[in-house]
């Protein structure tokens, strides 16, 4: 028992010790840049994140709304956008790659 | 918890045995087991450890995870980081991709590349390591 | 929405023309009345289609309509 102790708390420490890489950060990174948002549906946004609030909620701009695999664009919006927290399912810095 | 457990065990006797009885014999009786009861699993409910995740994330750090989404999404990436609320960042995504026809069939051999990508916690349906796992069936699209 | 990105925003496309999505589909075009924390929008002169714009009008509403926030899907600059 002493044993597993022993090892948990160094497995814990080993992983304090790592530069922790944390989701909301990553998302605060990409402000200024290309992001692509998917839905729990099969819609998905490609856009410039312009801000992100507690909630996820995400503002973007000049905003390219797609539906279906990227494959069939739905609508292009110019301006920004508010697209709301609650269905969104993944988002990636950067764009399409 | 001993005690507890005992009393517990008491008085689902004494529901048995209430069937067999005139109800209104055991009434009062039965009644002040039944809110020590309920006052009992109240408090065993706020003895519960709270904000406490129930898996160790850490130990898939760097490691292939599957993850399920709420609306049918499937991705497998490598864990890269997560917090609190199970959001996830994962590195080297790929998803797979779905019948559009019926969004809750994968297709085995169809998959895209998402790259490092940030998952929400709150859509998360099931999270599982890749590696000591095996696919027994999925739908092949042709 | 307690946060300051989203209030800001709000509060600066109040009384412009904007595009209102729900999870169903349903867009709604009109000029941005009033909005709340929740979502809730109210929009004046809106016009109702599916997905997209350029798709029939399916429904007018020459005063005033009022948006459910819980099935707002987005809300969006025109």
């Amino acid at each position: 028992m002493d044993s597993r102790i022993d090892t948990l708390s160094v497995s814990s420490n080993t992983t304090a010790s790592l530069p922790d890489i944390l989701p909301l950060e990553i998302i605060d990174k990409a402000i200024n840049q290309q992001v692509w948002i998917l839905l729990q549906s099969q819609r998905e946004f490609i856009g410039k994140l312009i801000g992100v609030d507690d909630f996820v909620n995400v503002i973007i701009e000049d905003v390219t709304e797609y539906i279906e695999d990227g494959e069939s664009r739905v609508m292009e919006h110019h301006g920004r956008m508010l697209l709301s927290g609650n269905s969104i399912a993944i988002i990636i810095p950067g764009g399409r790659p | 918890m001993k005690p507890q457990s005992q009393s517990s065990a008491d008085s689902t006797k004494d529901s048995i045995s209430n069937d067999s009885q005139p109800q209104s014999q055991q009434e009062s009786h039965s009644t002040h087991h039944q809110s020590q009861q309920h006052h009992q699993s109240n408090k065993k409910k706020f003895e519960v450890p709270r904000r406490e995740a129930i898996v160790d994330l850490s130990k898939y750090k760097d490691s292939k995870v599957r993850v399920k989404l709420m609306g049918g999404r499937l991705v497998i990436g490598i864990l890269k980081g997560y917090d609190q609320l199970m959001n996830l960042v994962l590195d080297e995504t790929i998803e797979y991709i779905r019948d559009p026809t019926d969004p809750y069939v994968i297709q085995k051999d169809k998959t895209r590349n998402l790259g490092l990508a940030v998952i929400r916690g709150n859509v998360l349906l099931t999270l599982s390591p890749v590696d000591g796992s095996e696919i027994i069936y999925m739908q092949t699209s042709d | 929405m307690s946060s300051t990105v989203s209030t800001d925003f709000l509060s600066s496309i109040i009384g412009r023309p904007v595009s209102v999505k729900l999870h169903s589909g349903m867009l709604y075009q009109g000029k941005l009345e009033s909005i709340d924390g929740f979502m809730n929008v109210a929009l004046s002169n809106a016009t109702e289609h599916y997905e997209n714009s350029n798709n029939g009008l399916l429904h007018k509403y020459p005063n005033e309509v009022f948006v459910r926030g819980t099935q707002v899907l987005y809300i969006s600059e025109i």
